[in-house]
């Protein structure tokens, strides 16, 4: 069964400090620090592009596998609703930059913050039921290009980033059952309209992850014959700090089983779930790992990983 | 239906994670004058949404219809009145 092998990350060198923009948009350092939780975002080059971030996180990917793990790559797709290009589909050209066979399925997923999570599913179906044993699955949404500098709600938040997850049949982790959920009536609290920029009704954002995070977080684990405490962490989007403090509170969830660490880069979209897992890959006490990924749609989607005996 | 006191809001306030300095909270006074910041105000807005069962909307918010504990009171009983 295909699962997870190795993640590649990049995350944008270039860090523009929220701190020194306090002023500007009206709210104070603690508000920053403490609130949000991101003291700095991500920025890619403005001549980079989404596919750009894929080739840098698979070159991350590339350091730190033997090189022969990358061939004969069957399957390639890439989460982004910022492509290169309206057409063609990103994954097309992420497949030529790398030199990938031409024996390769490849096609784009368009979903923000939930994408993560549903690719997972989605690339794992499809490569089973096609009998392909290796694929990788690109997260790149470069929000800079849709973000507008004056707007508090979404200046302060997103950075730039991309990963690259390597799926094989001799997965690291394995998938469980997910979990999925969209609430189409909500669409325009993160939406970004023909030749307009990104715009996020923040109270909209928050009310939907309050009440639908954890009702899909226990049904996930229902699907999954799980309880709370088979659980090793669970690693939600990472949206911002005070999103994730209301929700551990709310789902009454110890502090260190809730990581938040994206301080010092913000919040990339569907790349914050795979960057973050990264660092739990090589653990091995982490047993069974809860992801949940939840906005724009307003969607939302959870699923289990279980580290597998190797 | 009894109407809601100011004691109750405040107890659904107090049941959020938002810090407030209630010995010197004036309930005529705004709340982000107070000490609560934007997210706190969403915070404890939909902390009222949903022990009360009522749907509180983005305008009445900008209308300033939420922001003391007194506008709260007066508004969050007219609408259950309406429910």
């Amino acid at each position: 069964m295909i699962g997870i092998n190795n993640i590649g990350c990049h995350i944008a060198s270039e860090r523009i400090s929220n701190i020194e923009k306090a002023e500007k948009h009206g709210v104070t350092h603690d508000f920053i620090m403490k609130k949000i939780g991101i003291a700095s975002v991500a920025r890619k080059k403005s001549s980079e592009k989404a596919s750009d971030l894929c080739a840098l996180a698979y070159a991350d990917l590339l350091a730190r596998v033997n090189e022969s793990t990358l061939d004969d790559i069957e399957f390639l797709c890439v989460c982004t609703q910022n492509g290169d290009y309206q057409l063609p589909q990103t994954s097309a050209i992420v497949q030529s930059k790398l030199g990938i066979s031409k024996n390769c399925a490849a096609f784009d997923i368009s979903l923000g913050c939930s994408g993560y999570v549903y690719s997972l599913h989605i690339a794992k179906s499809f490569m089973d039921a096609s009998g392909l044993k290796k694929g990788l699955l690109f997260t790149s949404d470069p929000y800079s290009e849709i973000i507008d500098p004056n707007d508090k709600n979404t200046d302060l938040l997103f950075g730039d980033g991309a990963t690259a997850t390597l799926l094989t049949d001799n997965p690291v982790f394995d998938l469980g059952n997910g979990a999925f959920e969209t609430d189409g009536k909500m669409f325009e609290h993160l939406i970004k309209r023909d030749n307009e920029k990104l715009v996020m009704n923040g109270r909209g954002i928050f009310n939907f992850a309050m009440t639908h995070v954890p009702e899909i977080v226990t049904r996930c684990l229902n699907a999954n014959a799980l309880r709370k405490e088979e659980i090793d962490f669970f690693l939600l989007h990472q949206a911002n700090k005070y999103i994730i403090d209301n929700l551990r509170r709310r789902m009454k969830l110890e502090q260190e089983k809730v990581p938040f660490l994206i301080k010092e880069y913000g919040n990339t979209v569907s790349s914050s779930i795979p960057i973050v897992l990264r660092e739990y890959l090589d653990k091995t006490d982490k047993i069974n790992i809860l992801i949940c990924g939840f906005g724009v749609g307003l969607s939302i989607a959870a699923s289990v990983l279980r580290r597998k005996n190797r | 239906m009894s109407s809601v006191t100011h004691d109750e809001i405040v107890s659904v306030i107090k049941k959020t994670d938002v810090k407030l300095d209630w010995e010197k909270i004036d309930p005529k006074e705004s709340l982000s004058e107070q000490g609560a910041d934007s997210l706190d105000m969403i915070n404890i807005i939909f902390a009222i949404q949903e022990k009360y069962g009522i749907e509180i909307t983005d305008k009445s918010i900008s209308d300033g219809e939420w922001l003391s504990i007194e506008k709260m009171v007066i508004n969050l009983n007219k609408s259950l009145q309406q429910k």
